[in-house]
C-alpha cells in the first residue's frame, strides 16, 4: 500500500496498482523502493485527490499509454473528443473541480485522466461564441478597442463561413 | 498760431495716453494668457497622468480577474491541449471564425497567443 498526504494534510492509503497509474508515483516509488513513508502531494487537495483515485481504481489493470502513441496520435492528426460513458459521468463535475482535476492530472503526469479532462473542456468550448466562451470561463477580453479592429480586419476574409 | 502736433486731444486725454492705456492693458492680457496657457500645460499633464493611471489600474484589474478565472491559471502546455482537441474532427480544415482555430483567436490575448503560438493548429 502507498501512503499519499494532500496539500489540505489528508493522508490516503491506496493500492500500488491503482496508485501505479500516475508516471510520477511511479517513478518516486522506483526510485525511493518499498517504503512506508507517506509521499507528500503539495499541489493535489484531498477533495481532487478522492478523484483521481476513483478515477485509477476505475482504470486499473488497463494499459499506460505509451509516448510514442501520443506522437502518432498527433502525427494523424486525430482529433475525436469521444469519451467513454464511465468517464463522462466520472468527469461531470462542478467547472473549478474540472480544472483542478485537469491541473492535478498533468501534475501526476496521468495522461489519460489529463485527456479526459482537456476533451471534455474542449468540447465545452465547440460551438460557442467568443463572448459565450468568456462567460463560460469567466475569462476578460482583455483585446483593446484598437486590437480588436485590427483582428476584424484580419478575419474579414474567412468571415461568413 | 498753432504748430502741427501728434497730440491731438479726444475728449480730453491725447492720443499718446491712450497709446500708453493699451499698452498697459495689452500687458496685462498677456500676463493673463500667459497664466491661462500655464495653466492648460498643466491640466494636459494632470490629463496625461489621469489616462495613464487609468490604463494601468485596468490592466492590473484585468490581470487580478484573470487569476480568478480558473481557466486563466492553466499552464499553456494544457491550454494547447485542449485547443487541440477543440478543432473540428474532420480532417481537412476550412477557416470559420466559429470555429477552432480562428474562433480561439478571439477570446483574449492570452489564448491569442497559445493558438497563434501553435503550428500544429494550422
Amino acid at each position: 500500500m502507498v501512503h499519499l498526504v494532500t496539500s489540505d494534510n489528508v493522508e490516503f492509503v491506496v493500492e500500488k496498482e491503482v496508485v501505479e497509474r500516475s508516471v510520477l508515483i511511479k517513478n518516486m516509488l522506483e526510485d525511493v523502493g518499498e517504503s512506508d513513508q507517506s509521499i507528500p502531494l503539495a499541489n493535489v487537495s484531498s477533495a481532487v485527490l478522492r478523484k483521481v483515485i476513483e478515477y485509477c481504481e476505475h482504470h486499473r489493470g488497463e494499459p499506460l499509454p505509451s509516448g510514442d502513441a501520443d506522437q502518432n496520435q498527433d502525427e494523424t492528426r486525430k482529433r475525436t473528443t469521444d469519451i467513454s460513458e464511465w468517464d463522462q459521468k466520472f468527469i461531470t463535475v462542478d467547472q473549478e473541480m474540472l480544472f483542478e482535476i485537469i491541473l492535478a492530472a498533468n501534475y501526476l503526469d496521468i495522461k489519460s485522466l489529463l485527456d479526459v479532462g482537456c476533451k471534455t473542456v474542449a468540447n465545452m468550448i465547440k460551438g460557442k461564441t467568443p463572448d459565450e466562451i468568456r462567460r463560460l470561463f469567466n475569462i476578460v477580453n482583455d483585446f483593446t478597442p484598437e486590437e480588436e479592429a485590427q483582428i476584424k480586419k484580419e478575419n474579414e476574409w474567412a468571415e461568413d463561413r | 498760431m498753432s504748430f502741427p502736433t501728434n497730440n491731438h486731444p479726444v475728449e480730453g486725454k491725447s492720443i499718446s495716453a491712450i497709446v500708453s492705456d493699451r499698452e498697459q492693458q495689452l500687458d496685462t492680457v498677456l500676463r493673463d494668457v500667459s497664466a491661462l496657457e500655464t495653466v492648460m500645460v498643466g491640466i494636459k499633464n494632470l490629463h496625461q497622468s489621469l489616462v495613464e493611471q487609468r490604463h494601468k489600474i485596468i490592466q492590473s484589474k484585468l490581470l487580478h480577474i484573470g487569476f480568478m478565472s480558473v481557466a486563466g491559471r492553466l499552464p499553456t502546455e494544457i491550454l494547447s491541449q485542449i485547443f487541440h482537441y477543440s478543432l473540428p474532427e474532420h480532417e481537412y480544415l476550412s477557416p470559420a471564425l466559429k470555429q477552432a482555430p480562428m474562433l480561439l483567436t478571439s477570446i483574449c490575448r492570452r489564448w491569442r497567443e497559445v493558438a497563434v503560438g501553435m503550428p500544429s493548429l494550422w
